[in-house]
């Protein structure tokens, strides 16, 4: 699976099978704080993800 | 998983179309418990480009076209009647510190030791009678003009006022290289697309300076001296709208309730909450936030689904902020405890009354080198001006 953490502009090559949230848990990241992308497609917690995907993970704090 | 409807899920236990539904209806929901937007009001937007901004001038417009059209299919209907439970006479009442919730002052945005957070408005006899002025029925209701017209024209009148040219956008370019040209950029797009007018003032064109040439020879805190500036320009910008409508969400809000908390600023705490400044200050002008329940990470899927251009890319000074820090820990209990922050929130709503009775007494007070309001002789923004050296203040 190719992971791309937009807020650190981080890439990542993961093999993985799990839903979103199992994902977030293996990467410790707050599933508050991001939300994951697929071909612009938004992903819920439970969806499924399979080492095919390519995904975005984007950070919910734009502010200051 | 499944919507009750039967399609796929994106958010909670709601499709997209159902999600969508929610966050509008909760949006206009609060703008009308509030009485945030009345017939006749021209509403400035506070806009960053982001996401938060984008969201609620979308909202903001939506929600006084919706007005408008339903005054349009039937003209004697009333817009309070027709929009919202809160009636002008309520609303009038509510300006006059009788809300059970509502706020009357802006909230700092940012940790404040804050010289930003204590430069705002409090209630005065002349600001007072001008809002009175403008929430009643009568004819200098909308802009002035020297022959009342009938009611019922007047509301029409007004159905007009408060449509597509109801809306219009402030932004602040605080001058942060590789952040806000980006937010900018998308911010002009969202512009042009929806038909809003958008007015770009600057740091630089108002203080010589952008706020990373101030931060690299100043010591200052980066959000401190950004909010107060922030807040001084789109005060200073939007004397002619009734109403600033900001982008702040339920997390914004509960951060800011933690952070007075914990620095024990009531004070500054008795002027937040979802409507601030309904009697305030001459010179001040009333903040409404349609999107005080709404969590920032919904307005972020909201937005995705609507398919806003928003990048969504974070302030390279947010991590410098006590805000951060409280962001991170509010996270955290959200994760373990589904609803930590509305529960958080309305705590505080609850409290408000009596935190607002507490510090009713203090006297307004206008800052003596600009003459803005102010809760101080010298207010922030002129505190900071004279800490960088530049004039500021130039109009």
């Amino acid at each position: 699976m190719k992971i791309h953490i937009e807020k650190t502009d981080e890439r990542k090559t993961l093999e993985f099978t799990g839903t979103v949230a199992e994902l977030l848990k293996k990467l410790s990241l707050n599933p508050e704080t991001v939300l994951v992308v697929r071909e612009n497609d938004v992903l819920h917690e439970t969806d499924a993800l399979s080492d095919d995907d390519e995904i975005r993970v984007l950070s919910v704090v734009s502010g200051g | 998983m499944k919507c009750a409807c039967g399609e796929k899920v994106v958010y909670g236990s709601l499709c997209k179309k159902h999600f969508i539904e929610d966050v509008e209806k909760r949006v206009f929901s609060t703008i009308k418990k509030y009485g945030m937007i009345l017939p006749g009001e021209k509403i400035c937007v506070a806009m960053s480009g982001g996401k938060d901004s984008q969201t609620v001038a979308y909202l903001v417009k939506k929600y006084c076209k919706t007005i408008q059209d339903n005054s349009s299919k039937n003209p004697t209907t009333t817009f309070a009647s027709a929009s919202s439970p809160v009636t002008l006479e309520q609303n009038r009442s509510l300006s006059e510190g009788n809300r059970s919730t509502a706020p009357d002052e802006p909230l700092p945005q940012d940790n404040a030791q804050n010289i930003a957070g204590r430069d705002d408005a409090q209630d005065t006899p002349a600001h007072h009678h001008r809002l009175a002025h403008k929430t009643t029925d009568e004819p200098g209701a909308t802009p002035v003009r020297d022959n009342p017209p009938s009611p019922i024209a007047h509301r029409q009148e007004c159905a007009r006022d408060i449509g597509d040219g109801a809306v219009e956008a402030l932004a602040i370019d605080e001058g942060i290289a590789g952040y806000r040209e980006k937010t900018i950029e998308d911010l002009t797009a969202f512009c042009s697309k929806y038909n809003i007018p958008l007015i770009i003032k600057s740091f630089k064109d108002e203080m010589g300076k952008t706020l990373d040439a101030i931060l690299k020879k100043h010591k200052l805190k980066p959000c401190t001296a950004c909010g107060t500036m922030r807040r001084y320009l789109l005060n200073k910008y939007s004397k002619n709208y009734d109403k600033i409508a900001t982008g702040h969400n339920l997390d914004d809000e509960a951060q800011a309730i933690m952070m007075n908390m914990i620095k024990n600023q009531q004070d500054i705490a008795a002027r937040i909450g979802p409507v601030t400044g309904l009697t305030t200050h001459r010179g001040f002008t009333p903040r409404i936030k349609p999107l005080y329940f709404i969590k920032e990470k919904e307005v972020m899927v909201y937005t995705l689904l609507k398919g806003f251009t928003a990048r969504f890319t974070e302030c390279p000074n947010a991590h410098l902020s006590f805000r951060n820090d409280v962001r991170d820990l509010l996270n955290d209990l959200e994760a373990e405890k589904d609803g930590v922050k509305l529960q958080l929130v309305s705590s505080f709503l609850d409290m408000l009354p009596s935190l607002k009775n507490k510090f009713k007494g203090e006297e307004p007070q206008y800052c003596s080198v600009c003459g803005e309001p102010s809760s101080q002789q010298v207010c922030n923004a002129c505190k900071l001006a004279a800490v960088v050296g530049e004039e500021c203040h130039t109009s």
